[in-house]
């Protein structure tokens, strides 16, 4: 054997052993990843085991997404306008997009929140804030349709919100972006004590869920970043995180980065009803909308409120405490058994994890290290109970599994970290793609968590998917908590940024979803709930339609007589009592966005016809064999005609009822 | 015996016609032998009066209007056939059985698969409805077959 082939035998023995081992580790990879298919495969036909709701950011929605298959069921519009439904153009339901500064057809949602009692998710309603033009919705979990919108006067950046207390007995509103407080005409670089803060508590009716600004605390104009409320032993307290204590009005990114520690303000919201109850409070004019939507009546209806109450941390000693914390903390999270108090220290590489009981013995001894603008600063050192020391870079948010294990979200390293809330020893570690923000565990900032899965909300994609141009959808990671490792199961896109989300098991709320509007009980007072009620009415440039709509007509289906100048309102009623049978319906040159008309259901487009001619109306949602053919026709004659007013349809013909 | 059974026979025909004669609204019968198709009705027997109860044909009708006419006409082709005599081409048990089990009827029972096909549109009785609403909407449509009236006078 000569040397040349030895050494051949030897590069072949070589390669065929490295083939081997790569052989392998594809297998162990394909084994892993057959392994998390299983996990999340949901079967054709089978439901997935949690709703989880995700917030749709600068998209204004709520996402509904299935879990663990991570399928979006449902995309409810809160704060924007939705041209799926025509939710926020129709009269119906654009008095929910009500301000008191106007009418506003866009907001940025961060935090959903779902309703709780004794701590706990109930499946009752669902919370999310707007963080642009201060504003709180509730979403009913039975139609899964936004029901409520509340303004939050005297704010400005509502982003510490909505978080709600054990019972739901209120929610969390605060100001990130402070502004002068009353608002009003100032040279901005006189920030330093003239802009303020307030940190706000909407009462929740335990019965019908309507909110109500029960008061609200000026604050120094610090940024208050978000919130949780306490639970068990600290069930009367709400927790805000803060930065921008430097109170810096300019280049932030630098002049609010100075201090070590900026602080999270405890505010014991037991007190400040006994401070309210004993007309400790100022009370300011500052007007705010208040809109809920009547389910009998298919509608919504807005009003302006110019009356709340403030209180003044010194008229009310007690109501608030800071308690200081490294550096410009992210987000504040509350252990399960509500012991424990975090600041995820956002520029800080260990988070302090505060005891809520050495909290209160902190404040019975006035271990004080100072004030700000009077509010008392709790000692540093009398408060922290322990450190999570080099958790990672850039920790953001904690869930909790529920069986004593936290999960932070760490946005500069990506990746998620698992710790004890007890030692705070770090146990296992992830990496998410990429940049993770919230995370969530369902249940997992309640009192009792389901710790089967975390799920990473990630701030940026990159090469997760197939690109789509310069724009890509933000990104969702499911990962399994139930062994001693977590194992990364699944990516999905979503919807806008989903700041933050919530999630529970399907079986809570499953079985109680509508399925239709009882057309009986339906009091829309332009309802026409029988196809011999068909009419329509002039009332000077008014035109009423009553119209309806089954498979596969609407009646009427020809309309003469509308002149250019008048206003149309057709008003359609969905005779169907059907699950899943919506119409749609959608005029030529309207310059609204279809109706989605659910069975049951009365809905409005405004019409204003600008040219004489016939236009054509047809219903947008495919509702049958015969879908094609639901169409009809408005004849538009000019402003000086006098054409003759009559309808057809249903093998009918009728006169309009002049008024 | 025999005797006595006469009698028997002539009182009992005495009091039906005794009893025809108080039927202000006589109905017209489905002739007998007439599928029942699938359903609660499959294997029982709908028992018929030869009147018509005429209180709640008109109950009948005005379940009709609020939940049927949207769909159905008497004497007209509309989304669903018309029903002007429906209750002499079906029995009275395939009718229950289409508004209690239209979903198995529609698909399964070949009558009922025909006139899908032919119409085209899947028939959705409301949820609301119950089985005494459909008795009376039958009775309607049985005043409608016995007087050729659309409107219960």
């Amino acid at each position: 054997m000569n040397k040349g082939r030895v050494r051949l035998a030897v590069l072949l023995a070589l390669v065929a052993a490295l083939s081997f081992v790569a052989i392998g580790a594809r297998k162990v990879a394909t084994k892993l990843a057959k392994d998390a298919a299983q996990k999340v495969y949901v079967p054709p036909g089978e439901y997935d085991e949690f709703y989880a709701f995700l917030s749709g950011g600068f998209n204004g929605q709520l996402s509904v997404v299935g879990l663990p298959s991570g399928r979006t069921l449902k995309n409810i519009g809160v704060f924007s306008v939705n041209p799926r439904n025509g939710y926020g153009y129709s009269p119906e339901t654009k008095p929910l997009l009500m301000t008191s500064h106007g009418f506003l057809p866009w907001d940025d949602t961060h935090h959903p929140e779902l309703s709780m009692t004794n701590g706990v998710p109930d499946g009752r309603w669902i919370f999310i804030n707007a963080n642009n033009t201060p504003r709180v919705a509730r979403i009913d979990l039975k139609y899964m349709e936004t029901a409520e919108i509340i303004e939050i006067p005297n704010s400005a950046g509502n982003h510490p919100s909505s978080f709600v207390t054990e019972n739901t007995e209120y929610i969390t509103a605060g100001t990130r972006f402070s502004v002068p407080l009353p608002q009003r005409d100032i040279p901005i670089d006189q920030y330093k004590g003239n802009f303020k803060g307030t940190l706000s508590f909407i009462k929740v009716d335990p019965d019908t869920g309507k909110m109500s600004l029960a008061f609200q605390i000026l604050v120094p104009g610090f940024d208050y970043d978000l919130a949780h409320c306490g639970k068990g032993p600290s069930k009367d307290w709400c927790f805000f995180t803060s930065y921008n204590t430097e109170e810096a009005h300019t280049l932030l990114e630098i002049n609010a980065s100075q201090h070590d520690k900026d602080f999270i303000a405890a505010v014991n919201w037991k007190r400040a009803e006994e401070c309210i109850k004993e007309g400790k409070y100022e009370t300011w004019h500052t007007p705010y909308a208040h809109n809920w939507y009547d389910e009998k009546k298919h509608m919504a209806f807005s009003e302006i409120i110019k009356e709340e109450k403030v209180i003044k941390p010194e008229q009310c000693p007690g109501v608030i405490y800071y308690i200081p914390t490294p550096k410009s903390p992210h987000g504040v999270d509350v252990s399960p058994d509500g012991r424990f108090i975090l600041g995820n220290g956002k520029l800080s590489a260990t988070m302090a994890v505060h005891s809520f009981e050495k909290m209160l013995k902190a404040i019975k001894e006035k271990k004080f290290a100072g004030d700000a603008y009077g509010i008392p600063i709790l000692d540093y050192d009398a408060v922290v109970d322990h450190h999570v020391k080099n958790v990672c870079l850039g920790p953001l948010h904690t869930e909790s599994d529920g069986k004593g294990y936290a999960y932070t979200s760490c946005f500069i390293s990506s990746e998620i970290v698992k710790w004890k809330w007890e030692t705070g020893e770090i146990v296992d570690r992830i990496p998410v793609y990429y940049s993770v923000g919230h995370l969530m565990i369902p249940g997992g900032d309640s009192a009792k968590p389901w710790g089967k899965y975390v799920l990473a909300l990630n701030k940026i994609t990159k090469d997760r998917y197939l690109p789509t141009g310069p724009e890509l959808n933000q990104s969702a990671q499911l990962i399994d908590i139930t062994g001693d490792k977590m194992q990364l199961l699944l990516d999905f896109p979503t919807l806008g940024e989903p700041h933050y989300a919530q999630a529970l098991p399907a079986s809570m709320i499953k079985d109680k979803q509508a399925k239709i509007y009882n057309l009986k009980e339906n009091e829309h007072p332009y309802a026409t709930k029988s196809e011999k009620d068909v009419k329509v009415v002039r009332k000077g440039n008014e035109v009423h339609v009553y119209m309806t709509a089954i498979r596969s007509h609407f009646v009427p289906d020809n309309i003469e007589g509308v002149k250019v100048g008048d206003t149309v309102y057709f008003h359609v009623t969905n005779l169907e009592q059907d699950w899943d049978i919506p119409h749609g319906f959608a005029v030529y040159g309207a310059d609204v966005p279809n109706l989605l008309i659910m069975p049951g259901q009365t809905l409005t487009l405004v019409w204003k016809p600008e040219k004489p001619g016939v236009y054509p109306f047809y219903c947008t949602d495919f509702c049958s064999a015969l879908h094609q053919e639901m169409q009809g026709y408005v004849r538009v004659s000019p402003a000086d005609a006098n054409p003759p007013m009559i309808w057809r349809g249903g093998g009918k013909e009728g006169k309009w009822i002049v008024e | 015996m025999k005797k006595y059974l006469g009698y028997a026979l002539a009182a009992g025909l005495v009091f039906a016609f005794a009893f025809a004669a108080k039927c202000e609204i006589p109905a017209k019968m489905p002739p007998p032998g007439l599928p029942k198709g699938i359903g609660p009705y499959a294997k029982k027997e709908l028992k018929l009066d030869p009147c018509i109860d005429k209180e709640l044909a008109k109950k009948g009708e005005k379940l009709f209007e609020q939940y049927c006419s949207a769909c159905h006409k008497i004497t007209e082709r509309y989304v669903g056939p018309p029903l002007k005599g429906v209750t002499l081409a079906r029995s009275p048990e395939w009718i229950m059985n289409l508004l209690l089990n239209t979903e198995e009827m529609i698909w399964n029972d070949p009558i009922a698969n025909a006139l899908l096909q032919q119409y085209l549109t899947v028939m959705r009785p409301s949820p609301d409805m119950t089985e005494e609403d459909f008795r009376a909407v039958y009775e309607y449509l049985r005043y409608v077959d016995a007087t050729d009236q659309v409107k219960v006078k």
